[in-house]
């Protein structure tokens, strides 16, 4: 018996029982085409005889743009009603000052959420403070899509207190 | 100030020790060793938002971002801030920095909301 040392990769390495020795010479056994995936063969799309599958689209999760865009004016009247409503004769108080806000912001929230918008997530941010002779400056910058996302505010002022109400609404794509 | 999270799963996507520090950086950076000074002001809150979402776009994740800044003067007023989002928690999270010095005090929050992929 002839020992084959193997010198190719085992990837491709011919077993002994693979060869059989044939009048002629060595002839290396032939794969059986009988695993091959007949879905993945190139050749299947341009056989006639096959059916033709179509792909539906029934669980289809990417919606890159919204069905219905999110309406910062829409969204600024709610806010503006919701917050006269809270606010209208409260006076800045301290000690009731965090639950206000914290108040403030699931009411906005639920008020936005309620209008509808499918697939759109919401950070209302709220900012109460007293009215003194300081200053205060907010800002901010987002980095999101243009398109489908956008943001709305208002800004209540009474006699004793101030609240600034932001909502961003931002598209789950 | 209070702030108070709606639920407590953390983000498995959002870092928010990480992005807080970040943001203290930014800030220190902006108005760290300066006085409230009205005309500065704008470009001081503008600077510290566009210093920090810099920073957090570098970390390549597939977030979209919104920070938000707001620096009082001080003057013996108290400050509120509250936020609610309406997001998904296992991949979305916020984080809010308290920062102040002699005369001002500065509030920055980052939310960071996951797209689908």
């Amino acid at each position: 018996k002839v020992k084959v040392s193997p010198r190719t990769s085992p990837a491709n390495q011919i077993k002994q029982g693979d060869r059989k020795r044939e009048k002629g010479g060595w002839n290396i056994k032939k794969e059986s085409s009988s695993h091959l995936n007949l879905k993945t063969c190139p050749a299947a799309n341009s056989c006639k005889n096959k059916p033709i599958k179509l792909i539906s689209y029934e669980n289809n999760m990417y919606h890159p743009q919204p069905v219905r865009k999110f309406s910062a004016l829409e969204a600024q009247k709610v806010m503006r009603s919701v917050l006269e409503e809270k606010l209208k004769h409260v006076r800045y108080d301290e000690k009731a000052g965090a639950r206000l806000t914290v108040d403030l912001a699931e009411s906005v929230k639920d008020a936005v959420r309620a209008l509808g918008y499918e697939r759109y997530k919401l950070v209302c941010y709220v900012v109460l403070g007293a009215v003194r002779r300081s200053e205060i400056s907010c800002c901010s910058r987002s980095v999101w899509s243009p398109v489908s996302d956008t943001y709305a505010e208002y800004c209540f002022k009474n006699d004793s207190l101030f609240a600034l109400c932001i909502v961003f609404a931002v598209y789950y794509e | 100030c209070e702030v108070r999270f709606a639920g407590f799963e953390l983000s498995f996507l959002f870092n928010a020790e990480e992005a807080s520090d970040m943001v203290k950086e930014c800030i220190e950076g902006v108005i760290g060793r300066v006085d409230y000074n009205h005309n500065q002001v704008n470009q001081w809150t503008a600077g510290i938002v566009e210093q920090s979402l810099t920073q957090l776009v570098k970390l390549g994740k597939p977030l979209k971002y919104i920070v938000n800044c707001a620096v009082m003067q001080k003057s013996g007023a108290g400050l509120h801030t509250a936020n609610s989002c309406f997001w998904d928690t296992t991949t979305d999270g916020s984080c809010t920095v308290r920062w102040e010095n002699r005369t001002m005090y500065c509030i920055v929050s980052v939310f960071a909301v996951a797209i689908a992929l």
